[in-house]
């Protein structure tokens, strides 16, 4: 039998640039990442389209790169989600179990996520993504439930919605490419699924994806995400710090903050200067104070962490909901004595992510986690379909299911 | 239990409700996708690609109709000899015969004494076959062949009777004889009357035998030369020539209706026809109705006319 062999892209259209990751799945069975492309973003202002057409040059420029690399067209897109109109709401509901036996049926689960998703976003509001934590039977943290005995049904879900026009004005971006969005992922799941391991997220772990608009994050629970969303401030906000305090261009000031900048000063950068073209003390050349660059940075990184401390609370930020830390990735995860800074701030352990061994050299920086993670759960998702095809009667009567409508028999 | 299983199954094929369909989901902005232009790379993959399984289609094709053909063909063959080696030749239909006289394919069968005979085509000897029918003196040359699975070809080319005789042979009874260009004296098989009856007959002393039948006549190919020149050139005095002798050799001799003896030399027969169809013609209009003799071998030709 033939594989069925399917090209999928993960694509994130970021504050700072347009990447596109594209992969090839063969019927489930193994991933090939065979194009990339990136540009500069055009039109994104913390993670939200605000100049529709210039997003969309900039992406037609990623998406023809990444195509041409891999010489073949994306069948299907996951997108990354992110945006300072994002916000996050925690619903809970709790039902009797339906047997008269207090055996719990697939259908009490139903009925059970079914009321926690139910209480209303807003209006103009759109869930982008739901996150449902665990089943709790008569207070006891299960798994899954189906076939246990037990009177109360409990779960709770965690709603990250936006804008819908925003939200939309994304996916049109997509459709105008003739590519459909087969899954909205929040950016800090996405990249969480990559600097993260299971042990991590069993034991509970928080990963902040620094980007140049928003800081996403995402905290890990028993193997489930109970909180996720983003934090409208980022690595552009460095950049414009050192550019107002330094008197710089952006330009300039983004090149400083990646060549000189850090979180943490030293006792060293008192006495350290660095130059503006980088030439050394040359007639008319500027001079900058290393000090001056590090306390600027420090200032504003330490305030993102004490914007996440504030978003996350303390009730999740400490030792012992989250045992495993915090990671920290995206491009402005980089930047050094971040960690250190973090873990002063926050009080609990921060490390930087690392993708993991198996991805290429070119992709083992930060600043691809995302992509990659949009990757792995489109090759989850087609491993899943392809399960569901081999399953014994899944053929003949899914494809008649699936002609009435009929999903997930 | 049964129904147990059977409303489980109800509830299993029924539709999901989508638990997502409860919230307003992003899965709800309606998708309508534009035709986008691949990638010129896009474009040649695929052009490559439909080339490739075009070439791969093509070939697979070819190999399957070759092995197809060939085994049709080996199956074929296998039948055709398994046939030709089964099937007498017995019926006439399974004899093409073509001839350019008046042969037919009864005789054809009956000289070869096949009638009746369970023989496998293919244990004949053609050459055996072509040297019986050439030994008749009616078939000048025969081509035979044999069709798979199970037919004979012949075609033959026949003598061309130019006189005829009445022999006695050596039991004393009577023969009709026929001769063809060449001379051969033979047996004639399914001749027309009229055909017959306008034959000259030959004036010979004797017959000779050869292995088969009869042999040669003397004077031929310039006899049945005369004759043709004859029968061209003046068909209506062709038409009263009743016999012709060999009996004076190298001199023809014709005996017509309208003279008792036209003797031609062995040559200038064209002229000499001419010369005796004007002698005739000038007889006529001096009152004679018929020449006694003319010997045409001489330069200035003796006649002596019948009475008027």
């Amino acid at each position: 039998m033939m594989s069925k062999s399917r090209v999928i892209g993960g694509i994130e259209i970021g504050t700072a640039k347009v990447s596109v990751l594209i992969g090839e799945t063969a019927s489930g069975k193994n991933l090939n990442l065979i194009g990339f492309g990136q540009v500069a973003s055009r039109g994104v202002l913390k993670g939200t389209v605000y100049e529709y057409r210039s997003v969309n040059d900039a992406l037609q420029e990623a998406v023809c790169a990444a195509e041409k690399m891999a010489e073949t067209s994306i069948e299907g897109v996951y997108l990354a989600y992110t945006g300072d109109h994002l916000d996050g709401s925690y619903n809970e509901a709790k039902i009797s179990v339906s047997s008269p036996d207090g055996v719990v049926s697939k259908k009490d689960l139903e009925r059970v996520e079914e009321n926690a998703k139910a209480k209303e976003v807003g209006k103009h509001r759109i869930v982008v993504q739901s996150l449902r934590g665990p089943y709790r039977l008569d207070g006891r943290q299960v798994t899954q439930p189906i076939d246990m005995t037990g009177n109360e049904l409990e779960v709770g879900v965690w709603k990250v919605h936006g804008d819908g026009r925003r939200v939309s004005d994304s996916i049109r971006l997509l459709n105008g490419m003739n590519l459909g969005v087969e899954e909205l992922i929040l950016s800090s799941i996405a990249s969480g699924q990559m600097v993260t391991k299971k042990e991590e997220q069993q034991r509970g772990v928080l990963v902040l994806d620094i980007g140049s608009g928003t800081t996403d994050y995402a905290l890990y629970k028993d193997n489930y995400v109970v909180r996720a969303g983003a934090i409208p401030v980022g690595g552009d906000h460095l950049t414009n710090d050192l550019s107002h305090g330094l008197s710089l261009s952006r330009r300039e000031a983004e090149r400083v903050k990646i060549e000189h900048g850090k979180a943490l000063p030293t006792a060293d950068d008192k006495q350290t200067t660095v130059y503006l073209e980088g030439g050394g003390a040359a007639i008319g050349e500027r001079s900058l104070r290393q000090l001056a660059i590090a306390q600027i940075l420090e200032a504003r990184v330490r305030e993102i962490f004490e914007i996440v401390q504030t978003t996350i609370t303390t009730e999740f930020l400490n030792k012992t909901y989250i045992p495993s830390g915090v990671v920290v990735t995206g491009g402005t995860s980089k930047l050094p004595g971040l960690s250190e800074l973090g873990n002063q701030v926050l009080g609990v352990p921060v490390r930087r992510g690392q993708n993991p061994g198996w991805v290429a050299d070119e992709l083992k920086g930060p600043e691809f986690s995302t992509m990659l993670g949009l990757l792995c759960r489109g090759f989850d998702r087609e491993k899943e379909s392809a399960g569901r095809e081999t399953l014994p009667g899944g053929g003949l009567l899914s494809k008649i299911g699936n002609f009435f409508g009929w999903r997930d028999l | 239990m049964l129904g147990e299983d059977f409303i489980n199954f109800c509830l299993r094929i029924m539709p999901k409700k989508k638990t997502e369909d409860t919230e307003n989901s992003w899965r709800k902005i309606p998708q309508s996708r534009t035709r986008r232009k691949s990638s010129p790379l896009a474009r040649k993959r695929s052009l490559r690609t439909l080339y490739l399984s075009s070439l791969a289609l093509l070939g697979i094709a070819a190999v399957f109709v070759l092995a197809a053909g060939g085994w049709l063909l080996l199956r074929e063959a296998t039948r055709s000899l398994s046939q030709g080696l089964q099937s007498p030749v017995l019926e006439d239909e399974k004899v093409l015969f073509q001839t350019d006289g008046y042969l037919t394919v009864e005789w054809l069968l009956e000289e070869l004494a096949l009638t009746g005979a369970h023989q496998p085509i293919f244990s004949l000897s053609l050459t055996e076959l072509r040297e019986r029918l050439e030994s008749n003196g009616q078939v000048d040359k025969a081509i035979l062949a044999v069709l798979p699975p199970d037919r004979l070809a012949v075609r033959l080319q026949e003598r061309k009777p130019v006189l005829r005789m009445v022999a006695r042979n050596s039991d004393g009874e009577r023969m009709r004889l026929l001769v063809g260009q060449d001379g051969l004296v033979y047996e004639g098989y399914g001749y027309p009357l009229p055909l017959l009856r306008s034959l000259p007959h030959v004036d010979i002393d004797r017959v000779s035998h050869s292995d088969h039948g009869f042999g040669q006549l003397p004077g031929f190919p310039q006899v049945a030369e005369l004759l043709r020149i004859a029968e061209e050139e003046t068909p209506e005095m062709y038409r009263t020539w009743r016999v012709v002798s060999l009996r004076q050799l190298p001199k023809i001799v014709v005996q017509s209706d309208n003279v008792g003896q036209a003797i031609f030399p062995d040559r200038d027969f064209e002229e000499n026809v001419l010369r005796l169809r004007d002698l005739v013609r000038g007889t006529r209009r001096e009152g004679y109705d018929r020449l006694e003799m003319v010997d045409l071998s001489l330069e200035h030709v003796p006649m002596r006319p019948s009475s008027r």
